[in-house]
């Protein structure tokens, strides 16, 4: 049962993001009534059989099934050639309009960049569920600000960071280790290894980290995993601290309280780099 | 070093593509030279794969992996190229090699725009798709460690479980480590910008394959049909698992070498009966994807669309038959 719902809200994701599905079913909806040569052709009747299949929750559980629960319900539309699908209606479809239509020329093209407007609409326009942004302004950065910790300090690095800087350590340098990765916000990669449960200290170090980059504090109380948790910045870095962290990057708006109590607590004092405030822990001989 | 892997690698899997397509189907194979890249592609994958197990299995170091990878593939290289001398001067003169060209036409001009377009953002702004992915960082702790699968990539400490064997089958992480140690070229390059470029390149290839499939006899419709593919790709950016944004935002996964080349070159097949590339079709699948112990989309493909056209052609005689009953009655 909870395959078929599966299926069915996969489905519903599916077409919320965009409309490319819906323009799929259009055209083979719009060439099954026509007279059309395409309605027999061998990619248009399996395209068409593999669309319905996977619509429908049953023969979509069937697939997922079949693609292993590695993959998501999204996934089971490989099986469809929707590029080639709605390449081939719309080519057919359009030339056979310029060709066959009496009316005039001008018409043929209001007709013609109309529906390539619906296509164009057929997009993300605006849907932020899925978005990639370039990677190069803040790769560089933390490329730069890495090659600063290494200058300061010789030897090993464990570093412990906000999610921007963590996401990209490991891709510049492999040399890095990191206090917790990408996996701790991103539980989909849990699946390739394993290795997949980070003590709760580092949960909570996650979350204060989260609450750092946002408000700069010290101390919260916050919800977490149905239970009340309190934050406190000073234990969090103590404990990283003896789990072996040598380097401590912290979000550049920490508030004067914070670093005022990392001095006095801690014997940490902050550095300005750029955006963030770093320490490092000189190595001992 | 990018140029010359831009320009090295194609150029191998094209004679490996060549001597691969002669062997499976003879002098008068009639494949084309789009057929021959994306095939040598597979074999060069193919190679990949095994150099994976050397390393992901058998525990060898990486910089191993990459001198039997290097030799693999220069050694497949050279017998395909005596193979290719062997059929060449009967496959050109029994074949009679037709290349179509689709110059002055505007549809085609528009499309090859927006395929500049595609490469300029990709290469350009690297636009990458982090989420449920660690292939560069597996890339870079394989370099750094000369070893696969030893540390974790996300944390860079040693794994206490492992990894699933599964994963470990994965040959794309391995390859891209050993390319970026034969060519010099930075982990970031080949995984974010050159690994999509050609992902990029062997959809087109694969589409244009398809357009002479779909309008044998057509320029101008071949034409609109690349454009609109072209379109579709740029509209398409707005989820994974969508070709538009697979190729655009992840053209280096596995799974998007699946979608946007290897089902659509598998459909090309069917449609012209050439079922053995299948066959490579999925093998290529079960070495990048995490498939069905090895039963892939490819596969599942290919087997529904033999199907439907074998029900098609069912239903098609019992028509025929019936309506002869009628006019003889």
């Amino acid at each position: 049962m909870q395959l078929l719902k599966n299926a069915w809200d996969g489905w519903l994701s599916v077409t919320e993001a965009g409309r490319l599905t819906a323009l799929l079913l259009a055209i083979i909806i719009f060439f099954c009534f026509t007279k059309n040569h395409v309605k027999r052709h061998l990619l248009f009747v399996y395209g068409a059989v593999v669309t319905v299949l996977c619509i429908f929750p049953v023969s979509a559980a069937l697939l997922m099934q079949y693609q292993t629960r590695f993959y998501d319900y999204q996934w089971i539309w490989t099986y469809v050639p929707v590029t080639a699908m709605i390449a081939f209606g719309s080519t057919v479809f359009l030339c056979d309009f310029w060709e066959n239509c009496k009316r005039g020329r001008m018409q043929k093209a209001i007709v013609t960049v109309a529906l390539f407007v619906v296509l164009v609409m057929c997009g993300r326009m605006g849907g932020e569920t899925y978005k990639a942004e370039s990677v190069t302004k803040p790769r560089q950065d933390v490329e730069q600000l890495l090659e600063d910790i290494s200058e300061k300090r010789e030897g090993d690095i464990c570093l412990l960071a906000p999610e921007e800087v963590l996401t990209y350590a490991r891709g510049i340098r492999g040399d890095i280790q990191l206090y917790y990765g990408r996996n701790m916000w991103d539980k989909s990669l849990n699946a390739y290894s394993y290795d997949n449960m980070y003590p709760r200290e580092k949960e909570i170090c996650h979350q204060w980290m989260l609450y750092a980059q946002e408000w700069g504090g010290l101390k919260n109380s916050i919800e977490f995993d149905g239970e009340k948790v309190h934050l406190d910045g000073v234990e969090c870095i103590r404990t990283a601290v003896g789990q072996g962290v040598n380097v401590i990057c912290l979000p550049g708006k920490m508030t004067e309280e914070a670093l005022h109590a990392f001095e006095s607590e801690l014997e940490m004092t902050f550095e300005k780099y750029g955006e963030w405030l770093i320490w490092i822990a000189q190595k001992i001989n | 070093m990018e140029l010359l892997m831009c320009v090295v690698i194609p150029g191998m899997a094209y004679v490996l593509g060549r001597a691969v397509n002669s062997v499976l189907y003879g002098r008068k194979n009639k494949l084309s030279a789009q057929d021959c890249f994306i095939a040598g592609g597979m074999v060069v994958i193919g190679l990949a794969e095994m150099a994976n197990v050397l390393v992901a299995f058998l525990g060898r170091p990486i910089s191993l992996g990459t001198k039997f990878f290097a030799a693999a593939l220069i050694g497949s290289v050279l017998a395909a190229l005596l193979i290719c001398c062997i059929l060449k001067s009967k496959t050109m003169r029994e074949t009679g090699k037709r290349f179509y060209l689709l110059r002055h036409q505007l549809p085609f001009y528009t499309f090859v725009i927006l395929v500049v377009l595609q490469v300029v953002y990709i290469v350009g702004r690297m636009p990458v798709y982090l989420g449920g992915d660690m292939t560069l960082e597996m890339v870079e702790s394989f370099l750094e460690e000369d070893s696969a699968y030893v540390i974790n990539p996300l944390t860079g400490q040693s794994y206490e479980a492992g990894v699933p064997s599964r994963i470990k089958l994965l040959c794309l992480p391995t390859l891209y480590a050993m390319l970026s140690n034969i060519f010099h070229v930075k982990a970031v390059n080949v995984v974010w910008m050159l690994a999509p470029l050609f992902t990029l390149l062997g959809c087109y290839l694969v589409y244009s394959v398809l357009a002479k499939i779909l309008f044998p006899q057509g320029a101008w419709r071949r034409g609109i049909f690349l454009l609109m593919v072209a379109l579709l790709i740029w509209v398409g950016d707005y989820m994974l698992s969508v070709d538009g944004f697979d190729l655009l935002h992840a053209g280096y996964r596995g799974v998007t070498i699946r979608g946007a080349v290897l089902v659509p070159y598998t459909i090309s097949l069917i449609l012209r009966k050439k079922y053995k590339l299948v066959i490579v079709c999925a093998l290529t699948e079960a070495c990048i994807v995490w498939t069905f112990y090895g039963l892939g989309a490819c596969l599942l493909v290919a087997v529904f669309m033999v199907a439907v056209e074998k029900v098609g052609q069912y239903v098609s005689a019992r028509k025929s038959g019936k309506e002869d009953a009628v006019c003889n009655s």
